[in-house]
């Protein structure tokens, strides 16, 4: 669930309580509405061959109120297509202002993860129709603690240092995945800018804890499966395939440029998720664009690896020359025990475990016009091709009008 | 010559002079309050417009007053102080309004709407038309 109940009462309370804050509201709002359809049927980001609004299209709504005394307090609703409409609070914090160049934030708040991360779902914020899917992903984007933002010159460039501690409940697998909790979730980001150059980087460390049944039943399985191996120890291959407790740290680093027509951006980013399901993966991406007064052309490519954790495997040893990770169908006598009663075999496992390794690329061409002081249509293509498999390429067509207030 | 060509020569130059010379904006004062005695170069202007300097460089609080789009104060300031359109003035506000940053700057109607405010607040900075400055507020510069 993104939501929690405890959020709007506290919202209400402290809005009450401050007899001048319905005076000083600030109200601003964004919207996406965007429509897309996969041709020819082979379907990318949920689109089908069918044109659809409900994927990516958005309203969001923030209220904003100075408490005096450098407190104030904001909170950001937003309605997704995706989620039939259902107002949710992406953002609800209060902030203090410790000086004009520091701010405190106590809530639930985007994580600054990568360049776009803070600003992820207002697409009036950047020019394409959303930041690119490999890298930017819709879920995980905020957590749930303390934040705290600094700005400060060196010579002349403009420096933020932006540091959030906190946790994540978000599910958005919640048809596969029971749980997801994302514990002592620590990130710092350092960006400088001068003039049209932005560098940033990024680091973050978490704990993870997720319970996945397909994967927590088969290591179950496999630790509880050894009466016909009695040499082999498998529950710590069974605790190295479960999500529990997990260290999990990702590094990031970017670089945007901006000046006159030219926009380009760089970003990479490179996770390490511990000896369990998840394997290690990267992603980068890069994006062009030009603009003609009030038209950017641009053009996005990246590329995104999965790598399945199958070392955990190397630790079994061999039966007579056969290695326990490949089935020899009915002879293989690791595949049942004495009574004949099937059991998970370490084979399965290890497929299980392999699948998750996946190598994509995908590239994008669009066009932004800002057709309007306050609003954007966009035209933008996709494809993404499965470069490990060489299955074939899904691809996405899609327009979009974003506006903000 | 014949007379119609020192005519039609005249023309032709007067047509290309004027496509040297800039566009023709509204001649605009970056005004405010009498008692303010700092000075401010154009980039910190912009710097102050854009939420990236909050103060005066001698200390005291600075807050911009933008004009609201298609005033010709605006227009002007916005190209040759902010060097953006509206729409990107917007998107940059917008990445700092919606990550809980800050607030949108301050926008007011027109030209007396500023002369109001600043001459009663020296936390005030804005701009009207040149022609409108008048001794309740305190010029920086003109453009």
């Amino acid at each position: 669930m993104k939501h929690f109940a405890l959020k709007p009462c506290l919202t209400a309370c402290l809005f009450c309580c401050s007899a001048n804050a319905f005076a000083d509201i600030t109200w601003s709002g964004f919207a996406n509405i965007i429509g897309g359809k996969s041709p020819g049927g082979e379907s990318l980001y949920g689109y089908d061959d069918g044109f659809s609004f409900n994927e990516d299209s958005l309203l969001g709504l923030q209220a904003s109120s100075s408490l005096g005394d450098g407190l104030g307090m904001t909170v950001q609703v937003i309605s997704r297509g995706s989620d039939d409409w259902e107002p949710l609070f992406e953002w609800a914090i209060i902030s203090y202002d410790i000086n004009e160049d520091w701010r405190v934030l106590f809530g639930r708040q985007r994580t600054p993860a990568n360049m776009f991360s803070d600003f992820v779902d207002v697409g009036f914020a950047y020019p394409w129709i959303q930041p690119p899917r490999g890298m930017y992903s819709p879920s995980f984007d905020s957590y749930d603690g303390i934040g705290s933002i600094y700005n400060f010159s060196l010579g002349d460039t403009d420096n933020t240092f932006h540091v959030l501690f906190g946790r994540s409940f978000d599910n958005p697998f919640g048809d596969v995945v029971d749980n997801i909790d994302i514990k002592d979730y620590a990130i710092a980001a350092w960006s400088i800018e001068w003039e049209w150059l932005t560098f940033r980087l990024s680091y973050n460390v978490s704990e993870l804890e997720v319970d996945f049944p397909t994967v927590d039943g088969l290591a179950d399985a496999l630790a509880a499966g050894d009466a016909g191996l009695p040499d082999v120890d498998l529950t710590q291959l069974a605790e190295d395939m479960k999500m529990d407790g997990d260290s999990r740290s990702t590094a990031s680093v970017g670089v945007k440029v901006q000046k006159d027509q030219l926009f380009f951006v760089a970003e990479y980013s490179d996770s390490d998720d511990g000896d369990n399901f998840l394997g290690d993966s990267s992603a980068w991406y890069t994006t062009l664009g030009w603009s003609f007064d009030e038209v950017m052309v641009y053009a996005i490519y990246g590329e995104n690896e999965e790598e399945a954790n199958i070392d955990i495997f190397e630790q079994l040893p061999t039966l007579n020359g056969a290695s326990y990770i490949v089935s020899s169908g009915a002879d293989n006598v690791y595949g049942t025990d004495d009574d004949g009663l099937d059991f998970v075999t370490p084979a399965t496992a290890y497929a299980v475990m392999a699948s998750r390794n996946s190598e994509t690329s995908y590239y994008s061409l669009g066009l932004r016009w800002s057709f309007h002081d306050s609003a954007s249509i966009n035209f933008e293509y996709t494809e993404e091709s499965d470069d490990l498999n060489q299955a074939d390429d899904n691809s996405v067509l899609r327009v979009g009008i974003s506006a903000a207030f | 010559m014949k007379k119609s060509n020192y005519s039609l020569l005249f023309a032709l130059m007067m047509g290309l002079l004027s496509t040297l010379t800039p566009l023709a904006y509204a001649e605009v004062a970056v005004i405010v309050h009498p008692s303010i005695s700092d000075e401010l170069s154009k980039k910190y202007i912009a710097r102050l417009f854009l939420g990236k300097e909050k103060k005066f460089p001698g200390g005291s609080a600075a807050i911009p007053l933008y004009q609201v789009p298609g005033t010709s104060a605006r227009k002007s300031f916005d190209a040759v102080i902010l060097k953006k359109s509206v729409s990107q003035i917007k998107g940059y506000w917008s990445r700092l309004v919606f990550t809980g940053k800050s607030v949108p700057p301050k926008e007011v109607d027109g030209d007396s709407e500023v002369l109001a405010l600043i001459a009663k607040d020296p936390k005030f900075i804005g701009y009207v038309d040149a022609g409108s400055a008048d001794s309740s507020v305190k010029v920086l510069l003109k453009f």
